[in-house]
């Protein structure tokens, strides 16, 4: 069983990885590069807690 | 010299001209393994759970599209908004079969159910094969899409099986009907997009999928008892499948392609009762069935039944389909060596009334009216086991998503048609014998039989014409393939483990299923060749 600090990082990793692709997806749209690049950080960073937390 | 005109010259996609340009097709081949390598690598070497690999599987994936395969920033956000998508269709299932799951645990009728199945069929192999290989059956021809490894999954452990065997087994048993199950979705999407003719190609593919039958029935006994109850099966395997493999093909030559895997597995589970009551199987008296009980806890599970026949008739369906549809649409998308992704208007549209998950919860709660009504309810249940199902389910959902989004990020980069055009350049004349795999590498990156005929449908088509073979015989390999890669596909082994407690093991799961998955594969593919030279 994981501890609740590894369950809430997992919930953290999984909020980030389903938001920061809309957030890429939207920036096309609106043309910002800034916002793909947050989208783009974003789904990166769930990914990287996923990958140390899971 | 332009990329257009060199094409020309060469008769070669533009993708294929840019990557010879680059220099090192045979480098750039290996590139576009290299995440699919990792993620298999992580998961069955140092058994990192599926969510850890899939991560680390998903930046391997970016950064070869990136740098090696020309895909800019824009292609790799909407390929992961893409893969969003799919992975919110996979993980709204998991999360309603764990749930319905959780629901006939927490009230006993897991175990009310294992007494009726013990009854029904005395003997353990007829037990298994009647769970684990006909009903399963039966489930993928009224739902697929998961449902059948998240129902049968549970039932298998009910049986005594352990929660990787159960897995293994719910997987293994229902991939032969995968491609004329869910109202033979994958089936349809090749006629397609492919254009053949539906009679012709339903021949073909109904032929090679009963060999897949018998290869599946045979695998399942092996997977449960070895040798001795594989030998101690064949008898009714053989009879069985015959009789399933035969039904599934009538009902193709009668063009009823949507019920054919149905029909398929009901004949299959009728035959295994029948069968139990032989000599050779009957265990004693044994106990009687109690049907009060027996169907009282399957109620949720012929809920479920009754709800996926209900929308798959076409006035219900149409309707409920159109109506909270959710799909985005996404632009034209290229990268630099030339790989283009059309646009499309509405992208893996979910019909939030007709999916499947939904209908699970449905099911789920006309089970808890019935079991509340019987008092085999304890009180704060429904708390109870949405806390259990938010638990169990948070890792197999970012293991889904992180998968998918990995494959969409490789599809769309033209890394996976990449893959599978160096295997058929590689195998030259002998492609058909390895046709079937190029069908199991598209459902392994797409999760699903369909997803791999649209990849891969025209693919083989165009290289049978090349290589001047039947090309109704290669996309019927094409399918047999797509349909038994589902037994080893990431995003339908997070089902599987995750309603049989196991999650977190995909990898060995994975592991379990890949011998025989390529095995039936190989069978498939050179009873395709086979037929190919005969009709040379």
């Amino acid at each position: 069983m994981k501890s609740s600090k590894g369950k809430g990082a997992l919930a953290l990793s999984l909020l980030l990885i389903a938001t920061g692709p809309f957030i890429m997806y939207y920036s096309i749209s609106s043309g910002s590069t800034i916002l793909m690049w947050i989208g783009f950080a974003e789904t990166a960073f769930g990914m990287l807690l996923s990958l140390l937390k899971a | 010299m332009p990329v257009s005109a060199r094409c020309a010259v060469m008769h070669i996609s533009p993708f294929r001209a840019e990557c010879h340009w680059i220099g090192n097709l045979l480098g750039m081949w290996l590139l576009s393994l290299v995440p699919f390598a990792a993620l298999l690598f992580l998961m069955i070497v140092p058994k990192w759970s599926s969510a850890r690999a899939g991560a680390a599987s998903w930046f391997i994936a970016v950064i070869v599209a990136y740098a090696f395969f020309g895909a800019d920033m824009d292609l790799i956000g909407l390929a992961n908004c893409k893969g969003l998508l799919l992975g919110f269709y996979v993980s709204y299932l998991i999360w309603a079969g764990v749930l319905l799951y959780n629901l006939a645990d927490d009230t006993g009728a897991i175990g009310e159910m294992a007494a009726g199945f013990k009854a029904l069929a005395g003997d353990d192999l007829l037990q298994i094969l009647l769970v684990g290989w006909t009903f399963v059956s039966f489930l993928q021809g009224i739902a697929g899409f998961g449902v059948p490894v998240a129902v049968v999954g549970p039932m298998l452990i009910s049986l005594g099986l352990q929660p990787l065997a159960a897995a293994s087994i719910a997987l293994l048993g229902h991939a032969w009907a995968v491609t004329f199950g869910s109202m033979a979705t994958s089936f349809l999407t090749l006629v397609l997009v492919t254009g053949l003719n539906p009679p012709s190609l339903a021949h073909w593919s109904a032929l090679l999928l009963g060999v897949a039958c018998v290869a599946t029935g045979l695998s399942v006994s092996y997977m449960y008892g070895g040798t001795k109850a594989m030998r101690r099966g064949l008898p009714v395997v053989a009879v069985i499948g015959g009789a399933m493999s035969l039904t599934q093909y009538l009902l193709t030559a009668l063009r009823s392609y949507v019920i054919a895997s149905t029909g398929a597995g009901l004949v299959g589970c009728a035959m295994v009762g029948l069968l139990s009551r032989a000599p050779h199987f009957r265990r004693g008296d044994g106990p009687k069935i109690e049907r009060g009980k027996f169907f009282l806890a399957f109620s949720p599970y012929l809920a479920l039944m009754a709800l996926s026949l209900a929308v798959s008739a076409d006035p219900i369906s149409r309707p409920l389909s159109s109506a909270m549809a959710l799909s985005l649409p996404f632009p034209e998308t290229r990268t630099s060596l030339g790989w283009v992704n059309a646009a499309v208007k509405a992208y893996s549209t979910i019909s939030l009334l007709t999916h499947p998950g939904t209908l699970v919860l449905e099911a789920a709660l006309i089970g808890h009216i019935v079991f509340s009504r019987r008092s085999m309810t304890r009180s704060g249940i429904a708390v109870r086991i949405l806390r259990k199902t938010a638990s169990q389910c948070l890792s197999p959902t970012i293991a889904t998503l992180c998968m998918v989004m990995m494959s969409l990020v490789m599809n769309e980069s033209g890394m996976t048609y990449m893959l599978a055009q160096g295997v058929a350049e590689g195998a030259g004349a002998l492609y058909p014998i390895i046709s079937a795999f190029i069908g199991i590498l598209g459902c392994f990156a797409t999760g699903s039989n369909s997803g791999s005929n649209t990849m891969f449908g025209t693919f083989q088509r165009d290289t049978a014409r090349l290589l001047r073979v039947n090309e109704y015989v290669l996309c019927a390999s094409q399918t047999t393939g797509g349909a038994l890669g589902s037994m080893i596909a990431p995003a339908k082994v997070v089902v599987g483990t995750s309603v049989t407690k196991a999650a977190g093991h995909e990898g060995e799961v994975i592991h379990r299923n890949v011998r025989y998955c390529l095995a039936i594969g190989l069978v498939s593919s050179i009873t395709a060749w086979i037929l190919m030279l005969c009709l040379r």
